[in-house]
């Protein structure tokens, strides 16, 4: 089961991404958003049996929101200008995101504007380096980064989302496989960065919502800021050389990531059957069970 | 010329009202069938009623699970009855299945997603009474938000009348395609089947004449 989950839900949406990205190699910096979109959409379709539009609630939204910002991000050119147009495009989009997701607990206008706020520093915090850095390290953070909101996901109990999160991380991923192959460095630009900053937040603030395990409100927080773990490879000590600055990034998303995906391991490794979700010893009312009997 | 920051905000009002437009209207509730004539009341006792259901599991053994909070009203006329009504509301997060984390799955949106739906509910609008004395009791079920037809075998296993006034006794058994109502994780994968057996245990008291 899991592997035909991996080939549906990750991979084959990834590989949709890459050959699109291939595709657009030359413009790959304005439509990266746009890409990861497309896999995020496709994963989403692939999980929920159809491409119907989400019906009212459905958390399916998420891809909605976040193709409507990727489209934004690409209407808005690579730079938006200035840095006062990139400012209004982080907080368009945040707001964008705020209001289609409708999610569990994050409907009153409280919640609503907490969740604005916080896409909109994250994508503004990342912005600067999403403009810059673009090899392979600045994809792989990306893609680590991703990985923290799927995982925790997961050991919410959330298995399609943990997959669509999966789907992104791999997208950047081989994002990150296409740049090495380009001639020149690749950054995520406008577009990509904000689905990437937004994914996080708001994949967070989705499993968060339905979460029924009581998981503490901080692993939430920390798998959503993840990506800021970047401009670790910004810090004075490590700016001016590159090979250093590029394994800081990766450490310190890593290290951010990792602390949220260590916070719900326990419940990932205290299973030891390959279905995480496999209950044994449930043993049905016997007398009940015959007449059940096919 | 526009500027980008205000291109960026006139098309981010343009997806919102393309969204606000295609959003689906919220469904209708079904009508409530008719009481009949010299009918009773009977409301459910969520202690003694429960409902069972099992799914195959890895397309190898069954997987049982149960709700726990089971609501709702039976209308009978006649002694013996004559006709049946049933509406029945089950809470979604009563769902156990004797592991956390299962039950945690189960009301995820991978399954029930008990956040946004957080009933099911069945409510009849017919009941015929067969040669062997059970009942097909048709109606409209709605879980996950999906609202369809469905049938179910009712059997009248008992009625008593005590300290605290009458009491009666159903069984219910249906089968549900649950992908049919957008509740598909993994079915298309093979792990878990589509098919789900129900079983409805009701204990009812005489609420009015």
């Amino acid at each position: 089961m899991e592997e035909r989950l991996f080939l549906s839900g990750v991979l084959i949406p990834a590989l949709c991404a890459a050959v699109a990205a291939s595709l657009l190699q030359g413009n790959l910096s304005r439509w990266s958003g746009a890409a990861m979109a497309t896999a995020l959409l496709v994963s989403c379709a692939n999980q929920q049996g159809s491409w119907a539009w989400p019906r009212a609630g459905e958390w399916t939204w998420i891809a909605v929101a976040l193709a409507t910002v990727a489209l934004c991000g690409a209407a808005a050119g690579n730079d938006a200008g200035s840095r006062t147009g990139r400012g209004v495009v982080c907080a368009v989009a945040a707001c964008l995101v705020s209001l289609l997701l409708p999610l569990p607990g994050w409907q009153d206008a409280t919640a609503r504007i907490t969740l604005a706020a916080a896409s909109a520093l994250g994508a503004a915090l990342l912005l600067p380096l999403g403009m810059h850095r673009g090899g392979f390290s600045s994809w792989l953070s990306c893609s680590l980064a991703l990985a923290a909101p799927s995982v925790v996901a997961l050991g919410c109990g959330f298995a399609k989302l943990a997959v669509t999160m999966a789907a992104l991380s791999a997208t950047c991923g081989l994002m990150g496989v296409v740049t090495v192959f380009s001639r020149r460095p690749m950054p995520p630009k406008l577009s990509g960065t904000l689905v990437i900053a937004l994914a996080c937040v708001s994949g967070s603030a989705t499993a968060q919502a339905f979460d029924s395990l009581n998981t503490p409100a901080w692993v939430f927080v920390v798998a959503g800021a993840a990506p800021l773990g970047a401009w670790l490879g910004e810090a004075p000590p490590f700016r001016g050389r590159s090979l250093v600055s590029a394994l800081a990034r990766v450490v310190g998303v890593a290290a951010i990531a990792g602390l949220a995906i260590w916070a719900v391991a326990p419940r990932l490794a205290s299973n030891g059957d390959s279905d995480a979700y496999a209950v044994r010893g449930v043993d049905a009312p016997d007398h009940l069970a015959p007449p059940l009997v096919h | 010329m526009i500027c980008k920051p205000c291109l960026i905000a006139l098309t981010a009002l343009g997806s919102i009202s393309l969204f606000a437009a295609m959003a689906p209207e919220p469904q209708a509730a079904p009508a409530a069938s008719a009481p009949a004539a010299a009918s009773t009341t009977w409301k459910v006792d969520d202690v003694h009623s429960m409902a069972l259901f099992r799914v195959q599991h890895n397309g190898a053994g069954m997987f049982w699970g149960r709700f726990d909070d089971v609501s709702g009203s039976v209308t009978t006329s006649g002694a013996g009855p004559d006709s049946l009504a049933f509406d029945i509301t089950i809470d979604i997060e009563s769902v156990s299945s004797g592991n956390d984390k299962l039950n945690a799955h189960l009301k995820s949106p991978d399954f029930f997603d008990s956040k946004t739906f957080p009933t099911m509910t069945f409510k009849s609008s017919k009941a015929v009474r067969g040669a062997d004395g059970m009942w097909d009791v048709s109606g409209d079920l709605t879980m996950h938000g999906v609202t369809k037809p469905m049938t179910a075998k009712v059997e009248m296993v008992g009625m008593s009348e005590g300290r605290r006034g009458k009491a009666a006794g159903f069984e219910a058994t249906f089968t549900v395609d649950r992908a049919t109502f957008g509740m598909n994780y993994g079915v298309e994968q093979g792990g878990i089947g589509k098919d789900v057996r129900v079983i409805v245990g009701l204990e009812v008291n005489a609420a009015s004449k």
